[in-house]
This record gives structure tokens, C-alpha cells and sequence, in this order.
């Protein structure tokens, strides 16, 4: 539980839009400029994963969550920063020197119609990675292990040979065939980004007791990101709350609902739509998530914050670790001007 | 709704070749054009068993029996759609002239095929520079007229190496050249649905397998854009066997010795006016009624596989 | 006297030549001002429901019979004129995507305008005015200078801001509203929702809101409708439904919401998962999933019964009702 299996340290990620290199070209005052405008999805993203916690990533849209998952899995290369994997640092790795930790670090996706190949069996999506990553393995030790891994979700194995199409109760079944795809090379980390937020209420209780119960066979360790708060209240070990590409509170799950601190968390949170109708109005936030197409100077959440004062605009706030042990960035609450 | 459509339409659907084929059962017109096409391409196999003479005999080619009127006419029944003006009957020319036509034009597309899928997906999935580099070329490659590109190409050929030589290579020249020109439509259309596909998370998926970009190109991603391109497949061929034809027409084509149905067409539209029009309408009734099958199939698959895609 | 009333509604889609059924014998009323709940997974047809009311079904489904009264005027059977002048102006709709209803090539003012005068004979200058009055009702700030702006220089829970403000210019007595909230944000989903019931309870709007969110439909709605595989299953007050349902799949679905059962436990699910269309089972369509499913479930299906809480159709609940009547009759 204690041992940091991922860190990641001033994780920055930089899109740039202009993509054509006649299109950044500007014609302005007489002159011709080059110009390339900016998308800023991470701004210094400081994080550790502890072996076999789950640590939820929320946030709204256009946060960058679905960044860093993807920064992480070396799907984009991050502008600066650096992740380690048990203390070897792996993001400038090629992809010949990632292969290792491709078989540790694996990852689920969102949508259950479009993470599967359309035109492979259930048989031929499991078997290419095995014995990609097991060359040694014989026929019918692949066959076991797909035979073994199918029923571990709770698949039948006789159903191997169809396509993802012609499982009837299509959503769920295609999310159990992702996650052992995900499993099938044995790894000891999942990235989920959003795995239930297309999924229906009662298919997300089975792929997330699912998920669940192969955590605690196999010991992993999930980063598991999420705009269902419901969610993570139920699953999550750590809960890391993002906005614009900054981490503004980080705290254990029973701390970050228990007493929420950001006064972004603290909306968030009151936004819920919760069964019981005793709950308190939400708190409004003022306008909507700005596009981060120049990096931000002072805080992030500046733009929407109640409490935001000149010191907000100017200078950005660190990690503060709080008495009951989670950390918030947040210049009111350093000065106590929160609790007046 | 969205879900609603996924949920009826999925179940039923199969595998792509079987959902081609239970289409085809259900339109009467497709049907037909298959037919006919596959009854070209079994005549065509079967040339040399189905002609009535041996084009590589000597006494094939006699003067004597020149512009002989087909049976109906003359009720002459050895030779059943009349003979051409060096004497050979036209029913065995024109078996052996679709079974080029058809050769020409299959393999043309194939190199077509060949060409434009690779650089198409090389582009689409590496983009970038390589994308921009590969797809300027291929506007290049369009921006010449194909037809201007093979007759230039061909007219130097017969000048530097002269016409024996060019005769003896006359069909693989012709194969490459048709080939080699329209490879960007191909290119294009691979490209635009990779485009579209890469964004799709099963490629993600193979990506963090730690898969090569070859295998995830070639097994991932291609047989997921091959709609298109059997759509195109089709109506290629027909282009390129009317590319043939008219090169032929030209007189930059197969030679008379060995005549496609363009040549023959050429050949015999020098007859036309003189009384003697079947050298020319027959063949040329062959070579619409081919094009005409493959342009119905191929706007069929395309309705078939892609019902977004309206016509033009 | 219902402003609205589907009574033994069946809608059918048709695949080559099969005729499936998406709706079974749909009833319900709503009474003006009234706003009411159509809860359901993807596939409970719950959508077809709401486009089925507004008779917007389109090619594979048709309405197979049943009928819909507006004000007791019958819809299923209006000539396409008839019907744009009930939809609009009688019955709006909002979607889930607000760019599906939002045309991109033209200003928010041109189409809000556009929309106000293709309904009634008014001037520019009057139109325009309503529709900033009505920008400014759903609280977006500036309406001057968003009347002038297009579409995807909005974000997305502004778009749906636009979209009720269009809804509300001619003053419609019913919103059938598709998922309103499900593609944002959950503090901008709040803030939608709140706007919602403000407008329907100032304007005395009748709301027809669909949704599988449970927690956005005990915000809002009076009554609630849970769908399964296009029949209503349960029907009755939200919050008694919420706190006490009866059909065993609105037991289900509420036990399996995260958090019905503490953290870190396993989370109560229900097995299988929706039958699709072609796949509908005999009898009760919930038997295969139901963990009290009997012979006769299989066999037959459960008409809708008053369990004192709530409508239900399920056999369990008609057993038991036949119980206590029996005891209470032992008893006298």
C-alpha cells in the first residue's frame, strides 16, 4: 500500500492546433509571422499512485484528465515533466524500450462500442496480445489462457469465436472483453478513462464490481478517471480533484467528502444530484470552464472562484498539506479567508 | 434514437461478406450486373476453350473470308458473328479481346490498389510531414490528365525502343501505365477513413499493447476501411478497361496481332461506313455491356455499404 | 381534464420483415402544469416514447395503434399541417444535443427570430425584442451580444440555455426534454436543471423529462414513469417511488447505484442486461433478470395494479395484494 508505483512529477502537455505549416503562417502589419496557438491540458501535474490503491481523477470536460491518462500510457508525449514506474523513468521512452512496462501498465476505455475492433473475434483481439508478448507460448497454452481469462469475466468461453457485434446485451459484454483485454498481459496498473460513463445504471454496478473483484485478486492498482462523483465516493482509495490541467485537492475519499476544502471541490460536490431531497442547493459557479489557449498566471480556478483575490490573479498556489492529510492548492485557504 | 438503431441493426447484421451477399439476394438489378460480370469472367477464363477457332493458328487469319456478315445475316454458321476485314471470325476475337480487356484492367487496379492503400495508410496514420509530402504528391499525380500521362508515356516508349519491342510488351506496359496513374484515388479515399478510424479507441487499445505501427496499420486498421475501397475496386476496373480501350483506340494499345476489344473497335470503325459496321458494334456492345455490370455493381455496393454517401 | 393523454399506445419498428416492437401498450396522462419522469436504460424506449407523443417517429418505426390526445384532440391521426402547429407551439422539444436543433451557418438571434415569426405575424423589431427578453429569462448573460453570435462560439451548457430560451418563445403548454443534461457537466447540470423546473413553475409548463439518471429526476419530477423494453413497469409519485419501490427492476436499479451500498462493498447488480429488440422474452419481459421470477412470469404478462404506493405491473405485487385481501377478509 505504501510503495509509489507511479510518479509523476510537473507532468506539462501542450497541444499545438494549427496543424498545417502554411496555416501558421500571418499576414500582419506588412510583415509575415509564424504563429502557432495553443491548447495548455496539463500545468505541472504532481502525483503518486500507491501499489494497489485506486486513485479517482474528477473532473468537468476540457480539464485534461483524459490527458494525463493518455500521457501516462504514452499515447502523447508529455511538454515537460516526468512519470516514473517504480522509480525508472519511463516517459521519454521509444516504444521499443517501453515494451516492458507496456505489459505492467494497461488501460480501459470509454466507449464499449469503439475500443474493440469491429472486425476481430473475441478469440483474435485476446490472442494477439499474448503471444505478442509471450512469443514462447505454444498454441495451447494461448488457448488456456484466453479460456481462462474469458471466464474470469464472466464470459463463456464457448463464445470466443464471435465478434464484439454478436454478443447480445452489447455494452456489457464489451466492457468485460476491454478489461480482459486490459488483463491479458498481466499488468499490475490500469489506466480507466471514464470505463462506466457510457454504460447504464445497472451494467455500471457489474462492470464495477468487476473491476473490484480483480483488484483484489491480482493486487492492482487503478488510476480511474471519472465525472461521476457517485462513483468515486464508492470506489475510490484517494481522490485527486482537477481543474485546468492543475490537481487543486488531493485527499482521501473519506476526508475530500467528509470535508471538502477547494471551494471548487466544495461545488462540485453540491452539484450532485443526489436521491435523497434533503440535500442543500448547489453552489453556483460563475460562467463555465474557460479553454486554456494561453497558460494560466495565478490560479487556476481564479476565473470562477468566490473567494479570489488579487493574490489569486497574480501568482499560482502549491500543494499545501492540510492537518487531516489531504493536500489543497488554494490561497484562501492558506490565509483562512475559507472559514470567515 | 441513437441507441435504438445500434440495437436493431447490430444483431442482424454479419460479417461483411455475408452482408454483401444477402444484399445482393435482395435486388434484382445487382443480381443481373453480378451475373453478367461473373459470366464475362468465366467467358474470359475459358477463351480458349469456348472460341470456335484457334487464334494461334496460322490459317485463323484468311483474307478470303474477310467481312464475312454475321449467321443471322448471311446464314453462313461457320462463323457465327461474321469475321473482321483480315478474315478472322470475330466470336473468337472477341472472346480473346475480353479476356485481355479484362486482364488488363483487373491487374492495373490491383497495382492501383497495392499503391494507393499502402501510401494511403502511411499517410493517414503517420500524418505529419509524411502525410503532407504524400498527399501533394498525389495532387501532382491528379492535376495531370491520366489519359494525357499514358499517351505521352506510350508514344515515347514506341519512338526509343520501336514497335517490336513494344509490341512484345505491349499488355504489361499498358498494365503498369494505367496502374501507376490512378494510384491517389485510392490513396485518398484510404487515407479519409483511416483518418477517421485512428481516432477510434480499439487503436488506442493496440497502440498501449505496445504493437508496432505496421501490425496496427495493416491488421488493425485496414480491414476496418476495405468497404471503400472494394467500392472503388470496382469501379476502377471499369475505368481502367475503358482507359485501355480508348488508348487502343488510339493506336497506343494492345496491337492488332493480338487485339483487346479496344483495338478491336479501332480496327473496325475504319469499316464502319463501308457496309461492314458488325467489326465495330459487336465488340463495342461487349465492352459497354462489361462496363456498364461493374458501374451498376460498384453503385450498388457503395449505396449497399455506405447508405451516408449520397450519389453524384 | 388531461392536457395530455397516451392511452394503449404500441409502436413497432420495422427490419426487413420483421415488425419489432419498441413501445407495448403505453399509457399514461399529464395534467397541465405537471412534470413528470420517463426513467429507463439505453434501449427501454424511452426516447421512441417521446418522439412517439409528437408522432416525430420516423422510417423503421411507425405507431402501430393507441392513440395520443392533446387537449383531446387526437394526434396520431393530424395531417402534417396539424402537426407543426402542435409542435412548437403546443409541444416543444429539447434534446440532448443541443447542435442537433441549433443550425451552425446562422446567428442565435437569426434562428430565435426566425422561429418566432414563422409561428406568428409580428415585426423584427418586436421579435427580436421577445427573443432578448426570453435570452435573458434563462439567464444568459449579455443577450445582446450573443444574439449575434453562432452557435459553436457557445459552450455546450449555453447552447442548452439557447435551446430552452427557443422553446419558451411561443409559449408551449408541454417540454418534452430528451436527456437535457446528459452531455455536461455536473455543475452545469445543476444549473439546467434548476433552471428547468423555474421555468415550468413560473410559466405553468407542463415537463416530460426523460432521463436514466434517478438523481436528476427526483430534483425535478412530480410523477415518475420507470420504462422497461418499451413498457412502463412502475408508475407513481418520484419520491415514493425513490423510497419505496415495488417492481423489482426499479428495485434493482436503485440498489445498484453506487451509493446504495457503503464504499468499498460490492455493489448490488442486476444480472443480464436489457433484451434488445429482437430478443424480447415471453411474459413478463423482466423474468430472465427478475430473482423472483415464477412460472407464470414466464408465461404470462402482468397488467398494471395500484399497490397503494404505486402502479405496478408485476405478478409479485398482485400476490401480494391478493394476500392481504384475503386476510383482511379472514379477518372480518
Amino acid at each position: 500500500m505504501t510503495t509509489p508505483l507511479i510518479q509523476i512529477r510537473g507532468l506539462e502537455k501542450t497541444f499545438t492546433t494549427n496543424e498545417s505549416w502554411l496555416g501558421q503562417w500571418r499576414f500582419r502589419r506588412g510583415k509575415f509571422s509564424k504563429q502557432k496557438s495553443h491548447v495548455h491540458a496539463l500545468n505541472g501535474v504532481d502525483l503518486t499512485i500507491y501499489q494497489g490503491e485506486t486513485l479517482c481523477v474528477v473532473g468537468e470536460t476540457g480539464c485534461g484528465k483524459s490527458t494525463l491518462a493518455r500521457v501516462i500510457m504514452g499515447l502523447a508525449a508529455p511538454s515537460a515533466g516526468e512519470i516514473d514506474y517504480l522509480a525508472e523513468r519511463i516517459d521519454h521512452l521509444n516504444d521499443r524500450q517501453r515494451m516492458f512496462f507496456r505489459r505492467r501498465m494497461q488501460m480501459v476505455f470509454q466507449n464499449p462500442y469503439a475500443s474493440l475492433n469491429p472486425r476481430m473475434t473475441v478469440y483474435q483481439t485476446l490472442s494477439e496480445p499474448i503471444s505478442f508478448h509471450n512469443p514462447l507460448f505454444t498454441q495451447s497454452q494461448v488457448d488456456e489462457k484466453i479460456e481462462e481469462l474469458l471466464e474470469s469475466v464472466g464470459i463463456s468461453a464457448s463464445s470466443s469465436n464471435r465478434y464484439p457485434h454478436e454478443f447480445s446485451g452489447g455494452q456489457r459484454q464489451r466492457q468485460r472483453i476491454s478489461l480482459a483485454r486490459a488483463l491479458s498481459v498481466e499488468p499490475d496498473f490500469i489506466v480507466a478513462d471514464e470505463p462506466l460513463s457510457a454504460l447504464d445504471v445497472s451494467v455500471q454496478a457489474q462492470v464495477l464490481n468487476l473491476m473490484m473483484d480483480k483488484q483484489e485478486e491480482r493486487n492492482l492498482s487503478y488510476l480511474f478517471i471519472t465525472h461521476d462523483l457517485a462513483v468515486v465516493e464508492h470506489f475510490a482509495t484517494r481522490v485527486a480533484v482537477m481543474y485546468l490541467g492543475r490537481i487543486c485537492e488531493l485527499s482521501s475519499r473519506e476526508t475530500l467528502f467528509g470535508s471538502p476544502k477547494h471551494p471548487y471541490t466544495q461545488a462540485l460536490l453540491s452539484a450532485i444530484p443526489r436521491l435523497d431531497s434533503n440535500t442543500a442547493e448547489p453552489i453556483r459557479l460563475i460562467g463555465e470552464v474557460p479553454t486554456p489557449t494561453e497558460k494560466p498566471v495565478g490560479c487556476v480556478f481564479q476565473a470562477r472562484c468566490p473567494y479570489a483575490n488579487q493574490r489569486c490573479y497574480e501568482s499560482s498556489p502549491a500543494m499545501v498539506l492540510q492537518t487531516d492529510g489531504s493536500s489543497v492548492a488554494c490561497h484562501a485557504i492558506e490565509e483562512g479567508r475559507l472559514w470567515k | 434514437m441513437k441507441h435504438l438503431k445500434k440495437d436493431i441493426l447490430h444483431p442482424i447484421s454479419d460479417t461483411r461478406m455475408s452482408h454483401i451477399w444477402s444484399g445482393i439476394i435482395g435486388d434484382k438489378l445487382a443480381v443481373l450486373a453480378l451475373i453478367i460480370f461473373a459470366f464475362y469472367c468465366l467467358v474470359a477464363l475459358l477463351a480458349p476453350l469456348l472460341a470456335p477457332f484457334d487464334v494461334n493458328d496460322v490459317h485463323f487469319m484468311d483474307l478470303l473470308n474477310a467481312e464475312i456478315a454475321p449467321s443471322w445475316i448471311t446464314h453462313d454458321y461457320r462463323f457465327l458473328l461474321g469475321t473482321d476485314a483480315q478474315g478472322r471470325d470475330l466470336l473468337s476475337v472477341i472472346l480473346y479481346g475480353t479476356r485481355l480487356s479484362l486482364t488488363i484492367g483487373i491487374c492495373a487496379v490491383l497495382i492501383q490498389a497495392t499503391l494507393g492503400i499502402c501510401i494511403g495508410l502511411v499517410a493517414g496514420y503517420l500524418g505529419g510531414r509524411i502525410d503532407n509530402f504524400l498527399m501533394r504528391c498525389a495532387d501532382i499525380q491528379l492535376s495531370f490528365s491520366n489519359m494525357m500521362v499514358a499517351i505521352v508515356f506510350l508514344a515515347i516508349f514506341q519512338s526509343l525502343f520501336g514497335m517490336a519491342l513494344y509490341q512484345q510488351f505491349a499488355m504489361i506496359i499498358l498494365i503498369l501505365v494505367i496502374g501507376l496513374s490512378e494510384w491517389p484515388l485510392f490513396a485518398r479515399t484510404i487515407r479519409a477513413s483511416v483518418l477517421a478510424e485512428k481516432q477510434q479507441e480499439y487503436v488506442d487499445a493496440a497502440r498501449v499493447m505496445g504493437f508496432g505501427s505496421k501490425r496496427i496499420m495493416f491488421r488493425h486498421i485496414l480491414p476496418n476501411t476495405l468497404s471503400p475501397i472494394l467500392v472503388i475496386f470496382t469501379i476502377q476496373i471499369a475505368n481502367a478497361i475503358i482507359a485501355e480501350a480508348a488508348l487502343s483506340f488510339l493506336g497506343l494499345g494492345m496491337p492488332s496481332s493480338e487485339p483487346s476489344l479496344g483495338a478491336l473497335i479501332s480496327e473496325g470503325f475504319a469499316y464502319m461506313f463501308s457496309g461492314s459496321w458488325w467489326i465495330c458494334v459487336l465488340p463495342s456492345v461487349t465492352l459497354i455491356i462489361l462496363i456498364l455490370a461493374m458501374n451498376l455493381l460498384g453503385d450498388w455496393l457503395r449505396d449497399h455499404l455506405n447508405p451516408k454517401v449520397y450519389k453524384d | 381534464m388531461n392536457l395530455l393523454s397516451v392511452s394503449h399506445l404500441h409502436v413497432n419498428f420495422q427490419v426487413k420483415q420483421h415488425s419489432l416492437p419498441a413501445l407495448i401498450d403505453v399509457s399514461f396522462t399529464l395534467n397541465r402544469g405537471e412534470r413528470i419522469a420517463i426513467v429507463g436504460e439505453s434501449g427501454a424506449g424511452k426516447s421512441v416514447l417521446g418522439f412517439s407523443i409528437v408522432n416525430l417517429i420516423s422510417k423503421p418505426g411507425y405507431i402501430k395503434s393507441g392513440s395520443v390526445k392533446l387537449d383531446n384532440k387526437e394526434l396520431t391521426k393530424m395531417n402534417l399541417r396539424q402537426l407543426q402547429e402542435v409542435r412548437g407551439k403546443r409541444i416543444a422539444m429539447i434534446f440532448q444535443d443541443p447542435m442537433m436543433t441549433l443550425n451552425p451557418v446562422l446567428t442565435i438571434g437569426q434562428q430565435l427570430v426566425e422561429t418566432i415569426r414563422s409561428h406568428t405575424k409580428i415585426n423584427y423589431k418586436d421579435a427580436r425584442n421577445i427573443t432578448i427578453e426570453k435570452l435573458h429569462n434563462v439567464q444568459i448573460s449579455s443577450p445582446e451580444k450573443r444574439f449575434d453570435q453562432y452557435p459553436h462560439e457557445l459552450s455546450g451548457g449555453m447552447r442548452q440555455r439557447v435551446i430552452i430560451a427557443s422553446v419558451l418563445l411561443l409559449n408551449p403548454d408541454i417540454i418534452i426534454a430528451d436527456e437535457p443534461t446528459t452531455a455536461l457537466d455536473v455543475t452545469i447540470q445543476a444549473e439546467i436543471l434548476q433552471l428547468l423546473l423555474a421555468i415550468c413553475r413560473d410559466n405553468g409548463v407542463a415537463l416530460v423529462l426523460i432521463s436514466h439518471d434517478l438523481g436528476v429526476v427526483s430534483k425535478v419530477a412530480e410523477r415518475t414513469l420507470v420504462m422497461y423494453a418499451g413498457q412502463i413497469v412502475e408508475e407513481g409519485p418520484t419520491l415514493e417511488i425513490i423510497n419505496d419501490p415495488q417492481h423489482p427492476y426499479t428495485q434493482g436499479l436503485l440498489n445498484a447505484l453506487p451509493q446504495m451500498t457503503l464504499p468499498g462493498q460490492r455493489l448490488n447488480q442486476i444480472k443480464g442486461s436489457m433484451p434488445s429488440l429482437t430478443e424480447r422474452p415471453t411474459g413478463c419481459a423482466f423474468h430472465p433478470r427478475c430473482p423472483y421470477a415464477t412460472d407464470k412470469c414466464r408465461q404470462e404478462s402482468p397488467s398494471f395494479i395500484y399497490s397503494g404506493v404505486s402502479s405496478v405491473a408485476c405478478f409479485m405485487i398482485e400476490d401480494m395484494i391478493d394476500e392481504t385481501d384475503r386476510d383482511e377478509d379472514e379477518q372480518l
